[in-house]
């Protein structure tokens, strides 16, 4: 520690970054609504004395905000550029944090008064902002006597140098390539001051702090959408990330080879040319898409500063601010309870969470269901490639046959008027949650059935070979189901319930998480992993390689049954090529991004998944270009994954003591062991 | 008579195809053991540019084939330039996942810059009428069109002519060298990337030809045909042991047989044509099972 510069404390950079996001609001966003439907900037009305100000006289309420703002920013960066510490400073802001806050309360009431709806549209998200910044302020005052100073010294940060071109023809890329490592410094550079600032912090606390974050956007979203120009003010739907590709859904590339490979049997007159206005057509597009201020359909980087200061304000200042609050105090509870009790809570917290999210609209549900059927099928594939060591090619056709048993069943014993006539049995209430169970149940054992025609195999196949067999045991699977009439055959299955809700989905899906855990961290996994290692010397060490493979396929096949049996009822209709073989590719995909042999890899990497599938909907034919491209460059560039062989530091049960000294020996303890 | 011979060229036919396309993924295996997953793909590219040969330039059949196969050989070489190269030391596994991926990213492209109409051949490539042969051949009875001797005949051709390549010249003697010992092979001067790229440009090159063949012989070109075709002559590869090339053309024609004589014969007992799938891959895993490198492969056995 220096002793000759000046102490930062949490609260100068909170007070800081919630003054500068203020800042910019007050400059930029379209902060007031006319009555006439456009919409002016605070700055303006400050600035401009043509717009008739009598008439929103109760708007100059909201200016004294971004004044506070601007006066506690410059404060917190006067202590920055002084380097002194000034124990005045923490006080000042205390007071204008308070008196910011007060003034939007004021005019919340006052506006309400007046009329019911105008009011919290635009106040309330202002009144969030201003609390997120008062709460910085105080933090600033009241941090520094709870005797919290964290790592005082900055991550120092410097621009990589600038990549020089060994031909001329390159430096548009070493140019790219520059500009590319100079944005990842910064990102770098942020998500390291952060961890430095988050030390200590364990997962109950982030858990804590999402619930916040997503109550806060169960009141603050739809104001914050509008003030932000979303479309119908809704709240974006997955973090706004399936925003942030709808400009580029109207551009068509199948213009610039078409010419080429014409349709018909005539050739195309001049296709060059064609093919020429194509592409320029194409690159005009593109730039529009990019760049317009549309407010009906704006352009990528409009609606890209739009999300970033949507999830800023509505999730990641607020987990942050609450996460620290409830660093030392989830600690404490971590460590008194015992491990599981704490994994039961955070659980139980995690699921408040994301069903008070889920709750906000169905699309995000259905989003959350199709999360939890990925995790599973990356989890249960984990087993087989990344801790086995094999490669299974074949993973959609156990949900196959997992999705048909269970939707048979279930639509055979307690559905009237389907496919298969009346119901068998007239049950409501519990008895169906039970038939619902048995019926993913026997999805997964008939999986595990359809796993024995892999695993059998596998005691004498390996590599190359058996990767053959579970294709062709995907291909068998679609294929028989193709052909029985009975259940559909490629026409498919309609009518199946509607019964995967979010507690089943996540209940499901933390069992199986549970289940590949406790398999392979015990010492039969430790012989799974010693398959992967060397088949040879495992059964030379005595390890029964034919019961361990069996097992292996038996869990991993029965955990992609159930998947698919809730998959199936979800979808309300199931048929033989939704289980093709892009199923299993994508699966394959989930596996490798998340890196093999990793549990929390799989996770990170399902959920990362279906929110970039969701995301990339809007390009339609260009998702199936931009995935295997992403899988490309993962192998190419990074071939083990985001968590190759090792699992994330989740600091599930808390850390023993968070005094400054301490942390720095912890953190450095933790940074060698990332090393080793 | 009539119809079982009638039915043999037929499946003779299908059977050449899927030899052709087969010889790519076996070729590519011996030489880098790795699973070219996107062979299927440049099955399709290679009938893709059939059309651009046949119908953009206006060109007869032969210059088209050969046009078509110099064009996907280069392009496969430039695949495996940039994909697979780079990872030659990495794991196994990553090339053969890059490998899916480069096969999804041609036929997604494909569609994408093309579009999803459907392509056919024009007639002066459909009705082959070759020198010596009339339209129609009548053969043990069965009358059997031009195309399909056509067909079969330039199959054995390139059959041959690969062989020739492998088994007579000096490039084909390096590839065998290197997929018996990649390591010694570069000590002995020979450019191990030289072969690789020789062995991408043919396997590709007869992937292109089998791609126009297909089209000659089939009537509609779209680009998601190479998956289901290229994973079937994948599995005629593994079906006669993958890395050799008589296995290769045995297993093709093999596969061509079982799915044509299959819904043949077995509609008379209720096994009507959409079975010919589920019972391709059944015995494949029959015959995995029972011999788990395919018919010609040879194990090699693991030092320890």
């Amino acid at each position: 520690m220096n002793a000759t510069r000046k102490q930062f404390f949490i609260g100068d950079m909170l007070a800081i970054g919630c003054a500068l996001v203020v800042l910019a609001a007050f400059l930029v966003m379209p902060w007031f609504e006319l009555e006439d439907g456009t919409s002016v900037t605070a700055y303006r009305i400050v600035t401009n004395d043509e717009l008739d100000l009598a008439a929103h006289a109760s708007h100059m309420f909201l200016i004294v905000l971004p004044f506070a703002a601007v006066a506690g920013g410059i404060l917190g960066l006067l202590g920055v550029v002084s380097k002194r510490y000034n124990t005045r400073s923490p006080g000042l802001m205390l007071v204008v944090g308070i008196i910011a806050a007060g003034y939007y309360y004021g005019a919340f009431f006052f506006e309400n008064r007046e009329s019911k709806v105008d009011a919290f549209d635009f106040v309330g998200t202002g009144f969030y902002v201003a609390l997120i910044a008062a709460f910085g302020f105080i933090l600033q005052y009241v941090i520094p006597r709870a005797g919290v100073t964290l790592t005082p010294d900055w991550v120092s940060f410097s621009l990589p140098p600038v990549k020089k071109a060994s031909h001329w023809w390159r430096w548009p890329f070493a140019l790219l390539r520059t500009l590319f490592s100079w944005i990842g410094a910064v990102f770098g550079w942020i998500s390291a001051q952060t961890g430095r600032w988050m030390v200590g912090t364990s997962t109950l606390a982030y858990l804590s702090g999402l619930v916040v974050a997503v109550k806060l956007e169960q009141r603050a979203a739809e104001p914050l959408a509008e003030l932000l120009g979303f479309r119908r003010g809704r709240a974006p739907g997955l973090f706004g990330a399936t925003k942030l590709l709808e400009p580029f859904s109207d551009l068509d590339f199948s213009g610039i080879l078409a010419p080429f490979f014409p349709a018909s049997t005539d050739p195309t007159s001049d296709p060059v040319g064609r093919s020429w206005d194509a592409l320029s057509t194409l690159l005009g597009n593109f730039a529009d898409a990019l760049f317009t201020q549309d407010p009906r359909s704006p352009g990528f980087f409009d609606v890209f500063f739009d999300v970033l200061v949507y999830d800023l304000l509505i999730y990641i200042i607020p987990i942050l601010i609450v996460a620290l609050l409830l660093r030392s105090l989830s600690n404490r509870v971590s460590l008194a309870l015992p491990f599981w009790g704490g994994i039961t809570l955070q659980l139980v917290i995690l699921y408040i969470a994301v069903d008070t999210w889920g709750a906000l609209n169905d699309y995000r549900e259905l989003v959350l269901i199709y999360m939890g059927v990925n995790i599973m099928l990356s989890v249960s594939l984990n087993l087989v490639n990344g801790y086995m060591g094999e490669f299974s090619v074949g993973h959609a056709g156990f949900m196959a046959v997992g999705a048909y048993v269970s939707s048979i069943l279930t639509m055979w014993l307690f559905v009237d008027e389907g496919v298969f006539g009346d119901a068998l049995l007239t049950t409501s209430g519990f008895a169906l949650t039970i038939g619902f169970l048995i019926a993913l149940i026997a999805g997964g054992v008939a999986a595990a059935l359809a796993g024995l025609l892999v695993a059998f195999p596998s005691f004498r196949t390996r590599g190359d070979y058996l990767a053959i067999v579970t294709l062709a045991v995907n291909f068998i699977v679609t294929g028989v189901i193709n052909n029985i009439g009975a259940i559909g055959g490629a026409r498919g299955l309609n009518g199946v319930p509607l019964w995967t809700t979010l507690p089943w989905i996540f209940v499901m899906t933390v069992l199986s998480v549970i289940a590949i855990y406790n398999l392979v961290s015990s010492t039969f996994g430790k012989g799974i992993i010693a398959i992967r290692e060397d088949e040879i010397a495992a059964e030379l060490m005595g390890i029964n390689t034919q019961r361990v493979k069996l097992v292996a396929f038996l869990v991993s096949s029965f955990i992609a049954g159930a998947a698919g049996g809730l998959f199936a009822h979800v979808l309300a209709y199931v048929n033989p090529g939704v289980f093709g073989i892009m199923k299993s590719t994508e699966a394959l995909v989930m596996v490798y991004l998340g890196g093999m042999g990793s549990i929390s890899g799989s996770i990170i990497a399902a959920v990362i998944f279906t929110i970039l599938i969701e995301a990339f909907r809007p390009l339609a034919v260009l998702k199936w270009v931009v995935i295997p491209l992403i899988l490309i460059l993962l192998m190419l560039y990074r071939p083990q994954g985001l968590y190759g062989f090792r699992e994330m530091n989740l600091n599930l049960g808390g850390t023993k003591n968070d005094s400054p000294e301490k942390t720095k020996q912890q953190e450095e303890a933790t940074s060698d062991a990332a090393t080793d | 008579m009539d119809f079982f011979a009638q039915q043999f060229f037929n499946a003779l036919q299908l059977g050449s195809l899927y030899a052709l396309i087969a010889l790519g993924y076996t070729m590519v295996y011996g030489v880098l053991l790795l699973i070219n997953f996107a062979h299927g793909d440049i099955f399709m590219v290679g009938a893709f540019l059939g059309v651009f040969g046949s119908i953009t330039l206006d060109l007869p059949f032969v210059p088209t084939l050969i046009l078509a196969m110099i064009l996907t050989g280069l392009m496969g070489v430039g695949i495996e330039r940039v994909a697979y190269k780079p990872l030659r030391q990495a794991s196994r596994l990553s090339a053969v996942i890059t490998a899916l991926g480069v096969g999804l990213l041609l036929e997604n492209g494909m569609l994408a810059l093309t579009g999803a109409d459907p392509r056919s051949y024009p007639d002066n490539i459909k009705n082959l009428n070759p020198p010596l042969l009339g339209d129609q051949i009548d053969i043990l009875g069965a009358s059997i069109s031009a195309e399909t001797i056509v067909i079969i005949v330039l199959a054995l051709l390139l059959f041959g002519g690969l062989y020739f390549i492998v088994q007579r010249t000096k490039w084909g003697m390096a590839m065998r060298a290197i997929s018996y010992d990649k390591f010694a092979v570069p000590l002995m001067g020979v450019s191990q990337d030289q072969i690789i790229s020789m062995t991408f440009l043919l396997g590709t090159g007869l992937a292109a030809a089998g791609g126009i063949l297909w089209g000659v012989a089939y009537p509609i070109l779209n680009p998601y045909m190479g998956m289901r075709i290229g994973w079937k002559a994948f599995i005629a590869a593994v079906v006669g042991g993958i890395g050799d090339i008589r296995g290769a053309a045995v297993g093709g024609l093999m596969l061509g047989f079982i799915e044509i004589f299959v819904p043949a014969y077995g509609k008379d007992i209720g096994v009507s044509s959409t079975w010919r799938d589920p019972i391709a891959f059944g015995l494949l895993l029959i015959i995995l099972v029972a011999r788990p490198t395919g018919l010609f492969g040879v194990a090699r056995r693991q030092k320890v």
